[in-house]
Parts: structure tokens; C-alpha cells; sequence
């Protein structure tokens, strides 16, 4: 299997990268792939504070980190790499592993790339899809539009909305149901992942006393969250020959 | 198994089916066995469970998700005992699909419990088949027929087919027995505790003069005295069985699962 990197970011802030990016851990490992992930939110790492065992925390403005990901990918024995980048910094991000090489070698053949634009609620979030368009070619390019939290309404004109997500051609949209806020607010104090949390274990393992109520909520909105990375084929777009 | 404790949901599509004097039965019927119990109401607008045992019962929406945390998360309380839920034919639904989503069977066996729902079907296709979905939906509860004789009983014919049948011909069932209007009223008085009447019947002078919230008691006839002791015996000896029924199957299924 070659080396996939799935690149999860957004221009804007508070639309729930992480929470993304946990999912995608969860699902990679429900369909026994070993994944790795880089926590870009140098120096605190969110992500790192949900799955620390396999989260790095990295500076992707850094040489020395762009190293520490793109030099190992070939060499690391797991092969799915997901990148939480730090709100803000998705197109410079895309624009430095462009200069690096990096989409030419996927044209090349030599790894998969995805990305994983999650888009906000404001009409702001569609124009940033113009700006990260072009790097990755349009090809597994996922519009995820995060209904987590469910606190505002997606303003968007459907007419614009399509308008820009015709450009994208290929483009395939993801909507992530909404969470019941009590659920999602003891997963985040338990600082475990969202699999974890629904065993009722804690982060060492031994048993925890997690809500039946809570954790019933979390596994239907996580299944529901898997059923969308089903439909859209997610497992074999990054796999396949 | 003495030991086991139960989660009886007491079940009914329909409104006016019984269903609070079961839950009410069967929350007597603990007291009289010497078991500390917890008493669920899901009707928040009419909770008639709780009119009869007011400091006892915890009434839930069961649209918020504080209130079905109260309600299914009691598993989880560290002294465990046995529950009562009377369910309210408005929650009917939302009740069985969050116990569904909440994986709850598995979880209360996990915890030492052992759910049984009692469903009380009218005489209607509609209900019957409802039970079957609950029955079929559920393999790993214990579940329980009953047969409220107050509602009729479909006819002979409807019983051998369909969902009629399915329901009819799997055991246990509880039969309640008509009651007379006369004797159903004095039952139905909150103020009358059935598990007292039944330790009064059995030792008139042990337990004292009857308390004044319990004169209803004292102004029953003879005739009608008798009449609710003979119903309520034969009520809790249905019970009785139905429940020892229940956890003899439970325990085949343990020994087909673990034994062969």
C-alpha cells in the first residue's frame, strides 16, 4: 500500500478540525489501518491531547517538521497520515508542500492525497474553496460541511454554494451529523478517543464510568460519522492501486 | 439467582391499558418480597404511577437528556435494585428506540440486570404487531404477555394468525383479572397501600390500627374486602410466575450460549 496523507484544515477557526481529524483516527482504526497524525496546532496539540500515542505535534512552517512527515512516509509502517493543520494556514500549507514537490510526486504516483476542507457556517468558508482548488487538482477533494454543534445555520445561498462547488470537479461533499452537546462535552473532558469513550474506558485502559445515555449517543452519531466515510468510499480512494 | 435484579418496563401503545396499575402491582409485589426498588414515570403530563407512591417515584421526560440519563444511566448507581418503568403510550416509541441506540439489553445484563417488558396490548392488529417489533427487536429481554381481561380479548379466530398468534402462543403471560367497578374504584384510591392490605390480611392485629390516610380501607364492605384481597393474590401469584418464568429462560439462553 503506498503512503495517503489526508490533509484536514480550513482557513477559518472554529469549525472543528479536530473534531474531524479524531473521527478519522477512530475510522481508520475500526477498518484496522494504522494511521499516524500530526497535530499542527503548535505548540499546544488538541489533537495530541485525544490520541497522544500516535499524534506528533508539529510546526508545519518548519523545515525540520516538513521533514519529520513527508521524509518518513515511505519508511513509517503506517501508512495513513492525517495532518490537523492550525486554522489559517491550510493554503500556505498547501502552497509550501507544493514547493516541496509534493503534488508532484502524488501525480507521480507515489503517494495518495486527500484533503478534507471543513467549511464553516459563513459564506467566507466558499470562498476558500477557490483559494485551495487549485492545488490539490480538484481530485479527492472532500467539502465537509460540520454540523457538530449545529449552532448557526449554514447561510449560504444554495445557488452560490453550487456555483463554487462546481469548480471542484469531483468534489464530494460530507455533512457530519450533529452531536447531543452533553455527549460531546464529556468526551472532550475525558480527553479519550471518541471509540474509548463509547467501550467506556479510560485513557489507560481500565474501566470508566462513562454515561450509558452519553456513550449512546456518541456511538450512533460515530456510526453515522463512518456511514458517511462508507458512502463516499474514503477507505478505498486512499488505498487503491 | 435470588439475586437477580430486574428492569420491568411496563409496555403499552395505547393509552388507559392498565399499564400504571401493573407498574403499580409490580412495585408492591417487590415491597411484599422484601426488595428496595426504583420507580420510573414517563408520562409528564398525566404521571399516575407517582400520584400512588409520590416520594418514591422519579418522573422523566424522556425528550431531555438529562432525564433519560436518570432513567437508564440507574443501572450504573452503586447500590443496585431492581426498577420499575411505567411507560407512557406517548413515549412509547422514543422509550424503545433509545434502548435500541443505547445498546441498553446488552448493558443491563452487563450490570447484573435482567430486563423484562411487559406489554399490554388492546384487542387491536395494530398493537399486536407493535409487540411483535418490540418482541423481535429485543431477543435478549425477557418479555411478557399480558393479558388486561378489563380491555377483551380478541376473538378466538384473530388469535391463531399473524401477530396475534406469535404474541399468544409464547409464554409467560400475565392475566389481570376484571375487577368490579365497585372494588376496581376502592383499588384504584392512591391513598391505599397494597402491599399494607396484603400483610394486614394475612395478620390482622400484628401491624397496628390502620392509619388514618388508609381509612379507605376500613370503609370497604366485607364482600369487597374480599374481592380485592382474592384479585390481588391472584395478581401477585401471576406475577410470581411470570418472573420466575422469565429467568428460567434467561438462564437457558446463559447455558446455550456459555454451556453447549
Amino acid at each position: 500500500m503506498k503512503p495517503a496523507v489526508l490533509v484536514v484544515g480550513a482557513d477559518k477557526g472554529g469549525v472543528g478540525k479536530t473534531t474531524i481529524s479524531r473521527t478519522l483516527l477512530d475510522y481508520m482504526s475500526s477498518r484496522n489501518l494504522l494511521a499516524r497524525a500530526f497535530d499542527a496546532e503548535y505548540p499546544r496539540g488538541s489533537l495530541k491531547r485525544f490520541h497522544p500515542s500516535m499524534t506528533e505535534v508539529v510546526d508545519l512552517a518548519a523545515i525540520p517538521d516538513q521533514m519529520k512527515i513527508l521524509d518518513t512516509l515511505t519508511t513509517s509502517e503506517r501508512k495513513i497520515n492525517i495532518i490537523d493543520v492550525r486554522a489559517g494556514q491550510l493554503s500556505s500549507t498547501l502552497r509550501n508542500f507544493t514547493d516541496i514537490g509534493f503534488f508532484e510526486a502524488v501525480r507521480g504516483g507515489e503517494f495518495r492525497f486527500a484533503l478534507f476542507h471543513i467549511l464553516g457556517p459563513s459564506v467566507a468558508s466558499l470562498e476558500e474553496i477557490a483559494d485551495v482548488l487549485p492545488f490539490t487538482g480538484g481530485k479527492n477533494y472532500f467539502a465537509v460541511k460540520n454540523f457538530i454543534n449545529e449552532t448557526s445555520f449554514f447561510e449560504w445561498d444554495p445557488a452560490v454554494y453550487d456555483s463554487y462547488f462546481k469548480m471542484a470537479k469531483g468534489a464530494v461533499e460530507i455533512n457530519i451529523p450533529k452531536l447531543n452537546e452533553m455527549a460531546y462535552e464529556q468526551v472532550d473532558l475525558a480527553g479519550v478517543p471518541f471509540s474509548t469513550f463509547i467501550k467506556n474506558k479510560n485513557a489507560q485502559g481500565h474501566n470508566a464510568n462513562n454515561s450509558l445515555v452519553l456513550r449512546g449517543y456518541v456511538k450512533t452519531w460515530l456510526k453515522h460519522v463512518f456511514d458517511e466515510y462508507d458512502r463516499v468510499g474514503l477507505i478505498d480512494r486512499l488505498t487503491d492501486e | 439467582m435470588a439475586e437477580k435484579k430486574h428492569v420491568f418496563i411496563v409496555a403499552s401503545p395505547r393509552p388507559r391499558t392498565g399499564k400504571t396499575m401493573l407498574a403499580r402491582l409490580i412495585a408492591e409485589y417487590l415491597t411484599l418480597a422484601g426488595e428496595t426498588r426504583k420507580l420510573f414515570d414517563t408520562d409528564v403530563i398525566d404521571h399516575k404511577l407517582a400520584s400512588y407512591f409520590p416520594t418514591q417515584v422519579t418522573i422523566v421526560d424522556l425528550e431531555r437528556v438529562p432525564d433519560q440519563m436518570k432513567l437508564f444511566d440507574s443501572l450504573a448507581s452503586p447500590v443496585p435494585m431492581s426498577q420499575v418503568i411505567d411507560l407512557s403510550h406517548r413515549s412509547f416509541a422514543k422509550f424503545f428506540n433509545l434502548m435500541r441506540d443505547f445498546d441498553y439489553v446488552a448493558e443491563a445484563k452487563q450490570a447484573g440486570f435482567h430486563p423484562v417488558i411487559l406489554f399490554i396490548p388492546d384487542t387491536s392488529a395494530d398493537a399486536y404487531e407493535q409487540g411483535v417489533a418490540i418482541l423481535q427487536r429485543f431477543r435478549d429481554a425477557g418479555f411478557v404477555l399480558v393479558r388486561n381481561l378489563a380491555l377483551g380479548e380478541p376473538s378466538r379466530e384473530k388469535l391463531q394468525e399473524g401477530s396475534f398468534d406469535i404474541l399468544h402462543s409464547r409464554k409467560p403471560h400475565v392475566v389481570m383479572p376484571r375487577l368490579d367497578p365497585f372494588t376496581l374504584s376502592a383499588v384504584e384510591d392512591p391513598r391505599l397501600s397494597l402491599s399494607d392490605f396484603m400483610r394486614r390480611a394475612a395478620a390482622p392485629d400484628a401491624l397496628g390500627p390502620i392509619p388514618p390516610v388508609q381509612m379507605s380501607i376500613a370503609y370497604l364492605s366485607l364482600e369487597a374486602r374480599k374481592a380485592t384481597l382474592h384479585w390481588l393474590r391472584t395478581m401477585f401469584d401471576e406475577l410470581r410466575r411470570a418472573i420466575r418464568d422469565v429467568d428460567l429462560q434467561a438462564d437457558i439462553v446463559a447455558h446455550d450460549r456459555f454451556g453447549a
